[in-house]
């Protein structure tokens, strides 16, 4: 009897702690700064116009491999459409190795070329043209492995100009991994509880604070120009069956006068987009250049779970033509006290990426 | 008894699991999150010399007001003779000759910011915001049609049309964002959320994690061009779990500050894996890094100058693996180009890539006496034209400090 009893306290005393285990992991998400298991870039370019220059590096002291693929997003001229061409790839690093390859020429295998160090593996050079996303998911033996080792930066390059950005790679961190090919972003607060979860869950909206665009620069003023432009991808993507992701957004804006504005339009990001904030052509009409102050911040909240991650740029271009760029990753907020949102998220089932077997 | 042992065995393993996972979710010390306190670590101003830097602060907050206590913590060194900012001794130049000492110095300059439910507010660090300048002032009641853009003020509801109410007004009355206070200027920006009756940080469930910031660096160069670098605030968010008192437990209180930094970077002098064409001439073009670090503990009411003092210890590894240290002494504010770190001879530093034998690197700072805190800049220039571009970025964190940090504020 008191083995009975002895064994309800033990099992009640377990579930606690796997609830409590599971509440806890469950507060961060997708990370700037932490490592994790998929690394995604969500803006590399290789068009001839502007390169990239891509930095994963290894922070354990273990031997990691991962699974890596190129996403191209640019439009096809005929279609209008985006490509969503795949090209995958492995790299594996040594204990606490640093790598880095130029996307148009990727790094093949050759100790005698000019790229000193341990090649990571056959990185192959991006298509012409290139405009899309750079995605690595950790392996052991090919199958998804828990390692939260990847951290990563992007530095792209004007050709032209000289001018360059950077911005840190997103980390999603493993909670318990998958044994399959299917990876579910499926650890949120609103699935508190539920220890089937493989990865953090993605963020709830997005948010970044700019400059009303078409608006003078606040340091180098008359005559200056601020424009920005936003880079969206789904969270989710299936790489088995080459099937894009689509997730319809709601912009809200927030001025200086504390004045809130919802987007009227619809916004949508099939696979991979880039957004001019103003400008002619650009799908937000006046919306961000006609902001009443010249400092604002904007919410992006994704409609459904297949989710939204993205990075930020603003150009400023003085009175004689000089430019200059700066890529910042934008904010993410999750459904917990810090983040203000509701704890339920859209219907649905969880993002998820589906790799391809090696 | 043998099944009492295993139990008491299983869930002691499964309670260390617990707390083992507990500790590590602590790890919100993020750039990429409101919170409730934001650390700039690098405020550039140099007005002559065409560099500024525009601070954007923004409360998260949908209903409430927030107020920040912010402190600038000013970083330069000063000359023993004139007083003047200096990078070096022998820019002391005096009368008759004198070549005085270029001697670290800190002093800390406070200031509250008030922020309306979501607002965001921006400001040249050079010029600060007060007075007219501040976007939404008014009366701190106001009649409930009107807006705070336009509000029509009240003492209470006779004041107002029928049917409305005399409701409380939230402005940024009591905003005075000082100019940075000298220039130049070289050091770190820090906002604390306070709460409005105790004039401390909130505490138990009362915090909460508002606050979100962003720095751009802009220069007009000498050449005539622009370069513009932007990065995040660092957060450190609330644990729900303060105390309400002036001194800030960063491990407790708040999330513990990282156990190590991580900087991804390019060797300084690497000829840049982009060149246009690719030509791989040498010293066609080639990049430098800058790293500012500041401290986790600080007492900024300036009454222990010894805290936060801590030795920052750097691992750098190649892309052979290879592994190089040094270390060095941080006081209030660091901020140095990487192959100038160990030495004064840029090409005989670990961070140069002839030293170092490969283009990319990963850079491991652990600050010992105090947790450590940092953005980075990357530079990459043209050596025949001298045209320069560069880019603000987060460096990334890994683990958690266990030693606790503590800031004290006035």
């Amino acid at each position: 009897m008191r083995t009975m009893n002895s064994l309800r306290v033990g099992s009640t005393l377990v579930a606690c702690a796997l609830a409590l285990t599971a509440a806890v992991a469950a507060r961060a998400d997708v990370s700037t700064e932490r490592p994790g298991s998929i690394l995604i870039f969500p803006k590399v370019i290789a068009d001839g116009t502007r390169d990239t220059i891509i930095q994963i590096s290894n922070i354990s002291t273990m031997t990691v491999h991962a699974h890596c693929f190129y996403v191209d997003g640019s439009r096809d001229p005929n279609t209008l459409q985006p490509r969503w061409q795949e090209t995958d790839f492995n790299i594996w690093l040594t204990r606490l190795q640093p790598t880095h390859w130029r996307v148009s020429a990727g790094r093949p295998v050759d100790f005698t070329d000019s790229d000193e160090g341990l090649d990571p593996g056959a990185v192959p050079p991006a298509t012409a043209g290139f405009q899309g996303e750079l995605l690595c998911v950790q392996v052991d033996s090919g199958a998804p492995s828990a390692g939260n080792s990847l951290i990563g930066d992007a530095t792209l390059k004007n050709l032209q100009s000289g001018d360059v950005s950077k911005y840190n790679g997103l980390a999603i961190k493993a909670v318990n991994g998958s044994d399959d090919d299917l990876l579910l972003l499926n650890d949120t607060v609103a699935t508190e509880g539920d220890d089937s979860a493989e990865y953090n869950g993605c963020p709830r909206a997005l948010q970044f604070a700019g400059v009303r665009d078409l608006d003078e620069d606040p340091v180098l003023g008359a005559g200056s120009e601020s424009r920005s432009f936003m880079t969206l991808i789904p969270c989710s993507a299936d790489f088995e069956n080459l099937v894009p992701a689509s997730v319809s957004v709601s912009v809200n804006r927030i001025d200086e006068f504390e004045t809130q504005l919802s987007f009227a339009g619809a916004l949508n990001v099939t696979c991979w987009r880039e957004l001019a904030l103003g400008g002619s052509g650009s799908v937000f009409g006046s919306y961000f250049s006609g902001a009443p102050t010249q400092f604002y911040t904007a919410t992006l909240t994704p409609n459904s779970q297949v989710g939204l991650l993205g990075v930020f740029d603003t150009v400023v271009t003085d009175s004689n033509s000089n430019s200059a760029t700066a890529a910042i990753n934008m904010s993410q907020l999750g459904a917990d006290k810090a983040s203000n949102l509701p704890a339920t998220g859209p219907a649905g089932p969880p993002a998820s990426i589906r790799i391809s077997g090696e | 008894m043998l099944t009492r042992i295993r139990i008491g065995t299983a869930v002691t393993a499964a309670m260390v699991g617990v707390l083992a996972l507990a500790s590590g979710a602590k790890a919100l010390t993020r750039s990429d999150r409101p919170a409730a306190v934001v650390v700039f670590p690098r405020i550039d101003v140099d007005t002559l010399n065409g560099r500024d830097t525009v601070v954007r602060l923004s409360n998260m907050n949908p209903d409430n007001a927030v107020i920040a206590k912010c402190f600038y913590v000013n970083g330069n060194s000063h000359c023993t003779n004139t007083g003047e900012p200096c990078t070096l001794s022998s820019l002391c130049l005096g009368t008759a000759n004198t070549v005085g000492s270029c001697v670290p110095g800190w002093t800390v300059t406070d200031f509250l910011i008030v922020l309306t439910a979501q607002q965001p507010l921006g400001w040249l660090a050079s010029e600060g915001l007060s007075g007219s300048g501040l976007p939404l002032r008014g009366p701190s009641k106001i009649c409930s049609n009107s807006t705070p853009q336009f509000p029509r003020g009240c003492r209470d509801e006779s004041d107002c049309r029928q049917g409305e109410t005399c409701d409380e007004n939230q402005t940024n009355a009591g905003t005075l964002i000082p100019p940075a206070p000298e220039d130049p200027f070289m050091g770190e920006l820090k906002c604390v959320e306070i709460d409005r009756d105790t004039d401390s940080p909130p505490a138990g469930d009362a915090a909460t994690n508002d606050l979100k910031g962003e720095a751009t660096i802009e220069t007009i160069q000498a050449d005539g061009t622009i370069d513009v670098g932007t990065y995040n605030a660092v957060g450190l968010t609330s644990t729900f779990d303060n105390d309400g008192n002036s001194s800030l437990d960063i491990g407790n209180e708040y999330n513990a500050c990282p156990q190590t930094l991580v900087v991804n970077h390019l060797f300084d002098g690497a000829i840049n894996p982009i060149t246009s064409p690719p030509t791989n001439l040498p010293d066609e073009e080639s990049s430098t890094t800058e790293l500012a670090l500041v401290p986790c503990s600080e007492d900024l009411t300036g009454a222990d100058r010894t805290v936060g003092v801590a030795t920052a210890q750097f691992l750098v590894y190649n892309e052979f693996e290879q592994r190089f240290s040094t270390s060095r002494r941080i006081d209030c504010f660091f901020k140095s180009q990487l192959s100038l770190i160990d030495t004064t001879q840029p090409e005989h530093s670990i961070w140069n890539a002839a030293v170092s034998g490969t283009v990319g690197g990963q850079t491991r700072v652990r600050g010992i006496g105090s947790g450590l805190l940092g953005a980075a800049r990357l530079t990459m220039t043209d050596t025949e034209t001298s045209v320069s571009g560069s880019a603000a970025y987060n460096v990334h964190q890994d683990g958690d400090r266990t030693a606790g940090d503590t800031i004290t504020i006035p």
